[in-house]
């Protein structure tokens, strides 16, 4: 399990991490999503012991993370950008992983050079982006890791290269017990994968539930009326939308109370759908200054 | 209970040698090339002994400092240089060590590519002795551990700076910067306090060697390890071990900030934010001391204060928003003025007072009851003068002192040994010139005529002195006013410039130095100007001075090889064509070198002897200002031994026009023409007359 507490970091004048707490449940895919400069990427370097926090504590297994390299050993970090030493091939990377991971498991990574082939060779400075990306995955689930760490992954990796890594992932998941914790601006990807989810805005978690229960609490509600519509009183809505004589409210709240506060007003048809990752995430952070506007340019 | 992490890992020492193998293998080259190039020396050579060995290989030491400076900080960027680059960092840090481990592993593959090859060039030395057969192992030990401590201490130094930075480019200037920070800063420091406050002396002038900037120079290393000879080696290793010591300070200090480094500092040129206003100021001070003392000194406005302090501020001001800019990365950084107003203000306040000496630096003067000897000149005094006066405590140069004692030259003019050449000749090794007892250091004392010991001389300089000192002010303001780029170009025949140096030798075996400049009209002296010039005349003409004088002309006639004339008018007449034009009768004279018949060399020198004690006072302080000829004496001390290095001496005396006696002398024995004779007879005159003309045309500009 991954506990961050009462995290604060700033860079100088800028404060990148206000109070940020998040729990990373064991065996499970945790997904953080948010806007650009959000911190998404300053809080995943500080889970895998990179930076240094102003404050606050991250715990993995209940063990501080910072400059311990007993709890390192068992996570893997695959980031956005990655770094191979400039002019290493394949081989001296795999022999420098030996050499600082003690459960490096060559046979995994020998199992994996089918599903990615790749010119062990040649320097890897001269892969492309999604090349090294294929590295690193190849890596990292070979060093056998508990908890991993994963900033942007599938940026630059064609779809059947997702699909190929998710697979990965979720079969480490599924036979080690292994905890994902995962950043990405692709929602639609997230919600397929993720059994929990932080939004993250301006430094902060304003949001963290499992994907089930952010669903199960903010609906779409569709309604018609034969007469003028009805103040809303009751619903707690988060936005409004009319078409034609169809009225679009999102809403948040239990399915059940939605459903008969709606049915007291009477409409002449009631639909309450459930959100995407992607709605969920215009609307939270609709409410926090980063709703969707248009500008003519 | 669970076994702490380890300190070194394996891996990445290995990962480090994997990746910078070339740096290691170009050091080696590098210390190969320098070991061939002293076996080539040695190549056509017999016989040859361990000293003239060392000696050779300590000649090495300039290049190979150098070579181990330039890769202390090569490797140093290239196995750190991950920390300038926040991918490169992120990469590193996620990795399962604890940030001491990754330090330590990375410092120390660092430094056993430095060390390997030095060990390497050792082992190398030894066979090369060995077919030699001239293995002293203990100085070659003893190369290995100065240039070892270098490699160490260097190395140290560049990491921890690596330390503070984020940049790339700002490693290697810190590393540059640290190296030669104190000489530098002790060089633009004293050009500072030469400039701006009066009678500021730089003692470092008057001592040979290390001086007194023995520190500065230990806090180059790079420039000390690179100047050493192997004479001059300390015999102990202290230099050493406090370099290693420092090495280990560094690493520590290293580390320490290594552990506490914010990692999302990599690309800043200060990665430990606590430093940026060291930073700051620090680069606006070196501007404002180094910049503007350059622009001084290329627009030549030394003399005029307010400018100065004006350009020294101006560098100032540059120095301190190019550290803003490149702190924060941006030009926009005029809203950190206020920074630079306080920083304006306290170096005002400070230049006000070095140039007003608030501090009194002029006004010292030594306890009179403690003053051994004096060292006194008007115009320039030999950067000999303190190892003589110190001669009981320092390494004393006696090469240039033509009629030293011959108890001082049998001492240390004899051979104590020697050396067989390959060639059948023999070099010669002779007893070091240094801690001489108290009675040979007052005997070296009789021989050098700026040295005063009798009590009437030494009253005469203290009361000098302490004449300025109570006149401080004018004496001070005095010289300001006449110091002045004008007086230099168009008045410098109207006055008299001197530069009063007094060192004092005390009886505790300390030297103070003094020095005050100062510009006397020639006429209508009064007031200050008046009481100086007199004070002047009198230390001139003293009783001591005179016989010193004359006593360095007690020369046995029968070890004069040969003294020869030569006068400097007919060589000036070229510098000053115009002045000497072809009607003059000295024009058509050819520049030729007059010798002196060896049955007149008594009378000769006794002709100059007695010029000497018959001068007046006044013609004695302008001795050596106004000479127009000079004799070199030719000694071969034929009462020494003949491999004595003491034994053949050469001596200079300028001749003046005062020196009457000699001028009768050398007309009547027909040494010189009568027009050259009448020349100088009636050149007070001829002078006098320039002057006038001089003093004319200088009034004609200034109505005009």
């Amino acid at each position: 399990m991954i506990e961050v507490r009462s995290l604060y970091k700033s860079f100088d004048d800028f404060q990148a991490l206000k109070n940020v707490n998040i729990t990373v449940p064991e065996a499970s895919v945790y997904g953080i999503v948010g806007p650009n400069g959000s911190g998404k990427t300053t809080l995943i370097k500080h889970i895998v012991g990179i930076l240094m926090p102003d404050q606050g504590s991250i715990k993995i297994n209940g063990r501080p993370v910072f400059d311990n390299p007993e709890v390192k050993k068992t996570v893997a970090y695959v980031p956005d950008d990655i770094y191979f030493f400039p002019q290493a091939n394949m081989q001296d990377m795999i022999k420098f992983y030996q050499s600082v991971y003690p459960d490096f498991n060559l046979e995994r990574f020998e199992k994996l050079v089918p599903l990615f082939p790749l010119n062990q060779r040649i320097p890897i400075r001269r892969f492309s982006r999604g090349m090294k990306k294929h590295v690193a995955f190849m890596l990292a689930l070979s060093i056998m890791p508990d908890f991993l760490i994963l900033d942007e992954p599938m940026d630059g990796l064609d779809p059947v290269a997702r699909r190929k890594v998710w697979s990965l992932i979720f079969q480490d998941v599924a036979e080690r017990n292994s905890s994902v914790f995962v950043s990405s601006h692709n929602l639609r990807e997230l919600e397929d994968v993720c059994d929990h989810v932080g939004i993250m805005h301006k430094g902060e978690i304003v949001l963290e539930r499992s994907l089930d229960e952010m669903q199960s609490n903010i609906f779409k509600l569709q309604m018609a009326f034969s007469n003028p519509p009805p103040a809303f009183t009751g619903l707690e809505i988060l936005a409004e939308h009319k078409t034609g004589s169809v009225i679009q409210l999102v809403v948040r709240g239990e399915k059940d109370t939605i459903l008969n506060e709606a049915n007291k007003m009477e409409p002449l048809m009631i639909d309450l759908l459930p959100l995407s990752l992607e709605e969920i995430f215009i609307h939270e952070l609709g409410g926090l200054d980063y709703e969707i506007t248009s500008t003519i340019i | 209970m669970k076994s702490p992490a380890p300190l070194f890992s394996k891996a990445l020492f290995n990962k480090n040698l994997h990746r910078f193998w070339p740096l290691l293998a170009a050091y080696m080259f590098f210390a190969f090339i320098v070991s061939f190039a002293v076996i080539n020396y040695y190549r056509y050579v017999i016989i040859i002994t361990s000293e003239k060995f060392m000696s050779n290989l300590y000649s090495t030491s300039p290049i190979i400092a150098f070579v181990i400076g330039l890769f202390s900080i090569v490797l140093a960027v290239a196995i750190f240089a991950y920390m300038h680059n926040s991918v490169a960092t992120a990469m590193l840090n996620s990795l399962p060590y604890k940030r001491k481990t990754v330090f330590f592993s990375n410092y120390i593959s660092g430094l056993f590519m430095l060390l390997a090859p030095l060990l390497v060039l050792f082992l190398a030395f030894v066979g090369i002795c060995l077919s030699f057969n001239c293995l002293d192992f203990i100085a070659l030990s003893k190369w290995l551990f100065i240039f070892a401590s270098l490699s160490v201490l260097l190395y140290s130094l560049a990491v921890t700076l690596g330390m503070l930075t984020g940049h790339i480019v700002a490693h290697i200037v810190f590393f540059a910067i640290a190296n030669f920070i104190f000489i530098s800063l002790e060089g633009v420091i004293k050009y500072f306090l030469t400039t701006f406050l009066y009678g500021f002396i730089d003692s470092s002038n008057f001592y040979i060697g290390l001086g007194n900037n023995w520190l500065t120079m230990k806090l180059t290393p790079l420039a000390y390890v690179g100047s050493i000879s192997f004479a001059e080696v300390d015999t102990t290793l202290i230099t050493w071990l406090v370099y290693l010591l420092f090495s280990v300070l560094l690493f520590w200090l290293g580390l320490k900030l290594y552990e506490k480094r914010k990692m999302e500092n990599a690309g800043d040129i200060i990665a430990i934010r606590k430093l940026n206003h060291l930073f700051k100021y620090g680069v606006a001070f070196c501007s404002s001391l180094a910049f503007g003392m350059i622009l001084i000194e290329i627009f030549n406005v030394g003399t005029n204060f307010a400018l100065s302090v004006f350009l020294v501020l101006l560098m100032g001001l540059v120095g301190y928003f190019v550290a803003e800019m490149l702190l924060r990365k941006s030009y926009r950084v005029l809203d950190a003025y206020k920074g630079f107003i306080v920083y304006a203000l306290i170096l005002l306040v400070v230049s006000f007072s070095i140039y007003y000496d608030w501090y009194g630096y002029a006004n010292r003067t030594p306890d009179i009851n403690k003053v051994e000897a004096v060292a006194f000149s008007n115009d320039w005094l030999s950067s000999y003068t303190v190892n003589h006066l110190q001669a009981e405590q320092s390494r004393v140069f006696m090469n240039d002192i033509p009629n030293i004692p011959n108890s001082l030259a049998l001492s240390y003019g004899n051979p104590i040994d020697r050396i067989e050449e390959p060639s059948g000749t023999y070099s010669y090794i002779y007893k070091k010139q240094e801690n001489l007892s108290k009675e040979e250091t007052e005997l070296l004392w009789t021989a050098i005529p700026g040295i005063y010991t009798e009590d009437a001389s030494i009253g005469d300089i203290y009361k000098l002195h302490t004449y300025l000192t109570n006149n401080i002010k004018e004496v001070r303001n005095n010289y300001r006013t006449r110091d002045t780029n004008k007086w230099y170009a168009k008045q410098e025949r109207q006055y008299h410039y001197f530069n009063i140096s007094i060192v004092y030798k005390l009886t505790d075996g300390q030297v103070d130095i003094y020095n005050y400049p100062v510009i006397i009209p020639k006429e209508a002296l009064s007031g200050s100007d008046n009481d100086i010039y007199n004070q002047l005349v009198a230390i001139a003409g003293s009783a001591e001075r005179r016989s010193k004088k004359a006593n360095t002309l007690d020369i046995e006639t029968a070890n004069i090889v040969s003294i020869l004339l030569n006068d400097n008018i007919s060589t000036e007449k070229y510098d000053y064509y115009d002045k000497y034009s072809a009607e003059h009768p000295l024009a058509t004279r050819e520049t030729e070198e007059i010798k002196i018949a060896p049955e007149d060399y008594t009378d000769f020198l006794a002709a100059i002897k007695a010029d000497y004690l018959s001068m007046d006072d006044e013609e004695m302080l302008q001795l050596n200002y106004n000479n127009w000829s000079y004799i070199r004496i030719s000694i071969d001390n034929q009462s020494l031994p003949s491999n004595n290095k003491f034994r053949e001496k050469s001596e200079t005396i300028d001749i003046d026009f005062s020196h009457l006696n000699t001028l009768n002398f050398l007309y009547d024995n027909g040494y010189i023409t009568e027009d050259l004779y009448n020349y100088v007879v009636k050149y007070p005159d001829i002078q006098a007359e320039e002057d006038k003309t001089s003093q004319s045309n200088l009034l004609k500009i200034n109505v005009a």
